[in-house]
């Protein structure tokens, strides 16, 4: 059923979806809970996973969804929704790598 | 592929989703065994029960998957989800042809997995929320008519009763902390 990959676009978006950031799962936090309520939890949240927001890369990232995953079980869910998108995104870009060097 | 997410973000929709035991294997048995009964039912080799979060789909119970990582990881981002359309809709969703669909043609569960025709209809809580979709896929173009939607509007009936035996409280969550 799997056809062949076409070739990656121009940007790091591979069939619309990028590499899920921290930046990602607060604004997932504000399109849940809205800005108030968001700004309390993503604090409390940094403050549980020891992070201060500003770091990068997936290994932070993978810290805060897991903080995220034994919150409020609505927060749960957003972590176990970046946790998804981070695997997709993950196994996408693996995808094309492995088309690129058959080339 | 639809990219807009939002419908899919209501605190009040995922207080709903949250709700219910998804990890049961009890229920997953269960629902996997309906997904059987719609494939046969409707003659297509792929049938679901997805849960929409606020921005993926779940596979709740599934017929028919190929052995891939998606299947593996259980769901997809929400804007792969042919279901999510059910739920911004909260009404039964059909296409013939997902590569001829303006909609669905770039959509990768389309052209790398090789979806072609889809039909599906909203699972509504008692409440009113729609937790995601029933439906089948199938990997050559098909047209759906009012009897299958029909089948798969009633198995949805089914599907939300059984749900409601893994349900439990969520507690608000403005609380949380």
């Amino acid at each position: 059923m799997t056809a062949p990959l076409p070739p990656p676009g121009s940007g790091a978006d591979i069939y619309g979806l990028a590499a899920p950031t921290l930046a990602d799962a607060r604004t997932a936090l504000v399109a849940v809970y809205g800005e108030p309520d968001a700004r309390r939890i993503w604090i409390e949240l940094l403050d549980r996973a020891q992070m201060t927001g500003a770091e990068t890369g997936e290994a932070a990232l993978e810290r805060f969804i897991q903080v995220m995953r034994d919150h409020h079980p609505v927060t749960a869910l957003c972590g176990r929704s970046l946790n998804i998108r981070l695997h997709s995104y993950r196994r996408l870009a693996a995808a094309y790598d492995m088309t690129g060097s058959e080339k | 592929m639809n990219t807009d997410l939002t419908a899919l973000t209501g605190l009040e929709r995922l207080t709903e989703v949250a709700s219910y035991d998804l990890a049961d294997p009890g229920l997953r048995a269960a629902l996997d065994t309906i997904t059987r009964r719609t494939a046969e039912r409707l003659g297509q080799p792929i049938s679901l029960v997805t849960v929409l979060l606020d921005s993926v789909q779940l596979f709740a119970g599934t017929h028919g998957l190929p052995d891939s990582w998606i299947t593996e990881l259980g769901g997809t981002p929400g804007e792969w989800a042919f279901c999510a359309e059910v739920v911004r809709s909260g009404r039964p969703y059909t296409v013939t042809d997902l590569s001829a669909d303006p909609v669905q043609h770039d959509n990768p569960m389309v052209v790398v997995e090789g979806a072609r025709s889809y039909a599906g209809v909203p699972l509504i809580a008692p409440g009113g929320q729609i937790l995601g979709g029933h439906c089948v896929i199938g990997v050559e173009p098909h047209e759906y008519g009012e009897a299958d939607v029909e089948v798969l509007r009633e198995t949805a009936g089914e599907i939300v009763r059984l749900l409601q035996r893994y349900r439990h409280t969520v507690p608000e969550a403005a609380a949380c902390g």
